[in-house]
C-alpha cells in the first residue's frame, strides 16, 4: 500500500467516497460534496468561457483595432435584455439571428448527412443474414410508425415484427448504458485504489 | 419461496456486491483475454498506416462525467501516435475538453516530447455546431491563441494547416452534443475528411448508423474500445486491466436481472 501524500488526491478520494455514501442514505456530507462539485464545475465553466470572450472579443477590439466585432458583442448583450420587462423585445433580434443561422446550417447537414446518406446506406443487397435483418428491421419499424392506414392483417404482423426489433434495440441501448455506468464506477475505483491508496498500478 | 422478496432486494446489497465484484478483480486480476473487434482493428490499422510527421486532430468533446470512459481511449490512441512519430493537435467544443488534453500532453512532455512541435492544444471554442463548421473550414482563422496563450502562428506544428482536410485523420472523443453528429453534418459531409469516433459506451448505439454508412470510418466504444485498442497495439495497459472488473460487473447485473425476471414469473404462476 502506497498512500498518496497529495492533498488534492485526498480531497478527490474522500469527496468520491462522500458522494457514494448517498447509496446507503442521504446525509449532510453527501450534500456538501454534491454542492462543492456543482459549484466547482460551474466556476470552471464560467472562467473558461470568460477567457473565450476576452480572447475572441475584448482583446481584438481593444488591442488589435477590430472595431467591427462590437456588433456581435452588442448582439450578445441584447440577449440579456430578456430579463428586463421594458426592453425584453430587444432580445428577439439576436435570438432570431441565432435561430436563422442555426437552422440554415443544420438543414443542409441534416438532409445531406442524416437523411440521404442514411437512406443510401440502407439500400443493401440481400446477400447476407446481416443485410436481410437490417432491411427487414428497418422496413418493419417504419411500418410500425406509419399511421395513415389501419394496422390489420399483414400490416399488423409486419408492425409487430418492428415492435419486437425495437425492443431488442432498446435492450442493446440499456446494455450499453449499464456498460457505461460500470466503466464510470471503475474509473472512480481506480482513483481510490490506485491514486489514493496505491493498491493497484496505474 | 418468497418470490416477492427476490423482486425487491435491498438496493444496498446490490451496490455492495457490485463494488466487491469490481474492486476484487482490480486488486487481484483474473486475466480474461480481450478480443479485438472489427471496428477497433480498423481504427488501429488506419492509425498505424499514418506516416511519421503527419498530423491528427483530436476533438475533445466531453466533460468530467464521461472522462473515465473516454480518457482511456484518448490515452491509448495518443500513445500509439506518439510512438509512431505522428503529431497530435487537439481542439474542444466542450469547455472541459482542453483540460483533459493538457493532462494527456503533460505526461508526454515529461518523456521528452515537445509542446508546439509534437503536439498542441488549441483550447476551447464556444458555439457548438457553428463553431465546428467554422473550425472545420478554417482552422487558423478560428483560433488566435492556444490553451497556453501562445499565438497559433508561433507553433511549428500548425505549419501547413489551413482546414481539417490537412489532418490525416480527425478523431472525435465524444460524450454528447456538440459531438459526432455535428462533426458529420458540418465537416465530414461537406469536406470528406477521414473521421473517427471514440465515444462513451452509452453513445455507441447512436453512432453505429454512421459507422454502417461509412460516414465514420471506425469507432471505439468506451473503456472496452480502449482495451481492444491496447490489445491491438500489443501493449495492454490500464483499460485491459479493468476488463476483468467490467466483465464480473456485467455478470452480476445479468444475474440480478435473471433473478428478478424468474421471481416475477414464478410469483405470477404462484398467484394463479
Amino acid at each position: 500500500m502506497n498512500i498518496s501524500d497529495s492533498i488534492w488526491v485526498w480531497i478527490g478520494a474522500l469527496g468520491t467516497i462522500a458522494i457514494f455514501s448517498f447509496v446507503f442514505k442521504e446525509n449532510p456530507v453527501y450534500r456538501f460534496c454534491e454542492h462543492l462539485y456543482v459549484g466547482s464545475a460551474a466556476g470552471y465553466a464560467i472562467s473558461v468561457n470568460l477567457k473565450s470572450i476576452v480572447d475572441s472579443a475584448w482583446t481584438p477590439i481593444t488591442q488589435e483595432g477590430k472595431i467591427v466585432l462590437i456588433i456581435p458583442v452588442i448582439f450578445g448583450l441584447l440577449l440579456y435584455a430578456r430579463f428586463f420587462k421594458n426592453i425584453a423585445w430587444l432580445s428577439r433580434w439576436p435570438m432570431s439571428f441565432l435561430v436563422g443561422v442555426g437552422s440554415g446550417l443544420a438543414i443542409y447537414g441534416v438532409v445531406n448527412s442524416q437523411l440521404i446518406a442514411q437512406v443510401r446506406a440502407s439500400l443493401l443487397p440481400l446477400t447476407s443474414v446481416n443485410n436481410v435483418v437490417m432491411v427487414i428491421g428497418l422496413l418493419s419499424i417504419l411500418l410500425y410508425f406509419f399511421f395513415s392506414m389501419e394496422h390489420t392483417g399483414g400490416v399488423k404482423h409486419a408492425a409487430s415484427v418492428g415492435r419486437w426489433i425495437m425492443m431488442v434495440t432498446f435492450g442493446v441501448s440499456f446494455g450499453n448504458v449499464v456498460m457505461s455506468r460500470i466503466s464510470l464506477l471503475l474509473g472512480t475505483m481506480e482513483t481510490i485504489l490506485g491514486k489514493w491508496l496505491g493498491l493497484i498500478a496505474l | 419461496m418468497d418470490w416477492k422478496k427476490l423482486q425487491n432486494i435491498d438496493r444496498r446489497i446490490i451496490y455492495i456486491l457490485l463494488i466487491l465484484a469490481t474492486v476484487i478483480p482490480m486488486i487481484n486480476p483474473i486475466g480474461i483475454p480481450v478480443s479485438v473487434g472489427a471496428s477497433a482493428q480498423k481504427f488501429y490499422n488506419f492509425m498505424d498506416a499514418i506516416p511519421a510527421g503527419d498530423k491528427v486532430l483530436f476533438s475533445m468533446d466531453f466533460a468530467a462525467s464521461g472522462a473515465p470512459d473516454i480518457v482511456p481511449e484518448a490515452k491509448a490512441v495518443m500513445q500509439h501516435l506518439m510512438d509512431k512519430g505522428v503529431k497530435v493537435v487537439s481542439i474542444a467544443f466542450w469547455d472541459n475538453g482542453p483540460m483533459f488534453a493538457d493532462q494527456l500532453m503533460k505526461t508526454y512532455e515529461d518523456q521528452g516530447f515537445e509542446y508546439g512541435v509534437d503536439f498542441a492544444n488549441l483550447g476551447y471554442i464556444p458555439g457548438g455546431e457553428t463553431a465546428i463548421k467554422r473550425f472545420g473550414e478554417d482552422v487558423v482563422g478560428s483560433v488566435s491563441k492556444d490553451f497556453r496563450n501562445n499565438s497559433i502562428s508561433s507553433l511549428p506544428i500548425m505549419e501547413g494547416i489551413k482546414d481539417t482536410r490537412d489532418f490525416a485523420a480527425v478523431i472525435d472523443f465524444a460524450a454528447g452534443n456538440p459531438g459526432t453528429e455535428e462533426w458529420i453534418r458540418q465537416v465530414q459531409g461537406t469536406l470528406g475528411i477521414n473521421f473517427f469516433v471514440a465515444c462513451a459506451t452509452v453513445s455507441v448505439p447512436q453512432a453505429m448508423p454512421f459507422v454502417n454508412s461509412g460516414q465514420v470510418t471506425a469507432l471505439l466504444g468506451g473503456m472496452r474500445g480502449a482495451a481492444e485498442y491496447e490489445t491491438a497495439m500489443g501493449k495492454p495497459g490500464g483499460a485491459v486491466a479493468k476488463m476483468d472488473a467490467q466483465s464480473l460487473g456485467h455478470l452480476l447485473i445479468i444475474a440480478f436481472i435473471a433473478i428478478g425476471n424468474i421471481a416475477f414469473f414464478m410469483d405470477k404462476k404462484q398467484a394463479r
